[in-house]
């Protein structure tokens, strides 16, 4: 029946491949995905695994490793932003052993492989035995970065439980800014579980410290410092006002606009008005947090979009928040529509 | 949605409104003057006295068992057996009543109970109940169905907290939501031999859990005394 579910998803889901771009009134704009994950599902911790698989629509929970498998890999990256009209995705590496899991930068790059023209990655490393392994660990992401398609560094103080202010983990923003390389955090209290919820490793403001001293280093606070937990709008002030007093700071608002967190789509509306009320349009980089499960790269893309059109966002400002800004804060060619 | 509450409203109003003159018994089609054929006991709901009827039914994800006996009064006894990529699986006993039976249509409910149990990523069981109407448009052969159910599923959950000094054992229920909308066809190709094609969309653990719609084909078998209508045996 496993080998048999894959085309069965494709009878019963109304998605498929449509054609590049998303349109936003009467342009059609280039799309990338900045938050993207990928990865193998036995190396999830098994709670976690748990809270995946009751999240998968119904049936595909009943088999959720296949679910998974299905979506997780380069190629199944590539399918779901191919059902979003999306021309690039960057893919996370993770090292939460007790949280959400581990997905290497190997298993990123391998999974670049899939299609090296539209998937970039973020690297990242170990930090639980930060005191006997730091400079290994630091030593191989200085050496994932060297890689052309890794092109960041993605950190999570809750899953990986180490304070946002701790200067002790600091050598990752030298190694960062050696390669020129932005940093995506995770903010927020997380739903996942095994998560550090107390605000040194969920408040943006905790981050403070190391914005200030690593100018050079682009800051992207992801979630928004959303409050999955609550299901509240939690640190989005904290996150608009430290974009406001510093430059290296950047938003990218994912996960929190999805159906299941969002479901009378105000959430999200909300923080793109309010980030267009501060002048802040050109700090935001659109990421899904995808693929989740089949479809909702795409859901999640029409939901932003359906968003910013609320917010009251304009063609050119939309265009920066889904592709141009990523560009430029990454130093990439930018996305353009074959 | 809208779709499937016209067709629901389509055949209530077929199954109601036609003639009414031959109760209790009533005036068939001329393919049913010697007795429903069993694919419509089943799908329809309930059985004549004495009559049987089984039905095996292979989709996805849902594929299911049924049998069903017609017993005096008109209540009919059945047992039910439902399973979704045979990785949940819901074993019911409970029975069936026709509401209104009329020769072009028929409603009918039903009442379930029994118990899930789920295996895979998240093992759970806990005992359930099933509530069904079932609305059927009779055209000779061919019979248009449709059947909404409520199902209801509690799960106990058990917390072991050890601590130094002690073993702190709490219990927990949480209620699983199941709605389900089914639809389909049924062809009689004898009296006693039909399939039926059709949708079944089943909402575990609705409203917070989207589900993916199903596609079904069913084959139902069926013997046992069936009385022409009163009107056919004057």
């Amino acid at each position: 029946m496993r080998s048999l579910t894959p085309l069965l998803l494709l009878l019963a889901l109304p998605a498929c491949t449509v054609d590049p771009g998303v349109e936003y009134g009467s342009a059609t704009l280039p799309l990338v995905d900045m938050h993207l994950h990928t990865g193998e599902w036995e190396d999830i911790p098994s709670a976690t695994r748990r809270f995946l698989a009751e999240r998968f629509p119904f049936p595909l929970g009943l088999d959720a490793e296949a679910t998974a498998a299905s979506v997780l890999t380069g190629e199944g990256v590539l399918a779901e932003l191919d059902k979003a009209g999306a021309a690039e995705g960057v893919l996370f590496a993770v090292y939460a052993p007790r949280s959400v899991g581990i997905t290497t930068n190997e298993t990123v790059i391998e999974h670049i492989d899939a299609d090296p023209g539209r998937l970039w990655g973020l690297a990242s490393l170990r930090v639980d035995r930060w005191r006997t392994d730091r400079d290994a660990e630091l030593a191989a992401l200085d050496a994932a970065l060297d890689h052309p398609r890794m092109i960041g560094v993605k950190l999570a103080h809750a899953h990986q439980h180490f304070r946002m202010d701790d200067v002790d983990y600091f050598g990752i923003y030298d190694v960062a800014q050696a390669h020129n390389a932005p940093v995506y955090l995770h903010t927020g209290p997380s739903p996942f579980p095994g998560t550090s919820q107390d605000a040194p490793y969920t408040d943006p403001a905790f981050l403070e410290a190391a914005i200030t001293r690593y100018p050079g280093v682009s800051f992207i606070l992801g979630h928004l410092g959303f409050d999955f937990i609550h299901g509240d709008e939690g640190a989005l002030e904290t996150c608009i006002r430290l974009a406001k007093e510093h430059d290296n700071v950047f938003l990218e608002p994912s996960a929190f606009g999805s159906s299941s967190g969002d479901p009378d789509q105000v959430h999200l509306p909300h923080a793109l008005a309010r980030i267009r009320e501060e002048g802040l349009v050109d700090r935001v980089i659109y990421g899904s947090d995808g693929p989740q499960s089949p479809g909702f790269v795409n859901t999640y893309a029409e939901r932003t979009i359906h968003a910013m059109t609320e917010a009251g966002y304009s063609a050119d400002e939309a265009r920066a928040v889904l592709s141009g800004n990523f560009a430029r804060v990454f130093d990439v060619a930018p996305a353009v529509l074959p | 949605m809208r779709g499937a509450v016209g067709l629901l409203a389509l055949l209530v109003i077929v199954a109601v409104v036609s003639p009414a003159e031959a109760m209790p018994r009533v005036h068939r089609p001329e393919f049913t003057k010697n007795g429903d054929p069993a694919t419509f006991d089943i799908l329809g709901g309930g059985s004549p006295e004495g009559a049987w009827a089984i039905e095996l039914r292979g989709g996805y994800p849902w594929s299911s068992f049924r049998g069903q006996l017609g017993m005096r009064g008109g209540l009919t006894p059945l047992v039910d057996l439902q399973t979704a990529l045979f990785k949940r699986w819901e074993p019911s006993l409970g029975f069936s009543g026709r509401i209104v039976d009329r020769p072009r249509g028929r409603l009918s409910g039903e009442l379930l109970i029994g118990w899930t149990i789920e295996t895979g990523e998240v093992p759970k069981n806990g005992p359930h109940a099933v509530a069904r109407v079932r609305v059927m448009g009779i055209l000779g052969r061919v019979a248009p169905w449709f059947a909404v159910a409520t199902g209801h599923t509690v799960y106990v959950d058990e917390t072991i907290r050890i601590s130094e000094n002690a073993t702190e054992t709490t219990l927990s229920a949480r209620h699983e939501w199941a709605p389900v909308v089914e639809a389909g066809i049924a062809i009689a190709i004898t009296k006693h031999v039909g399939i039926d094609l059709g949708f079944d969309w089943h909402f575990v653990g609705a409203p917070d859990r989207f589900a993916l719609p199903g596609l079904h084909l069913g084959v139902q078998v069926g013997a046992g005394p069936r009385p022409p209508p009163m009107d056919f045996a004057r």
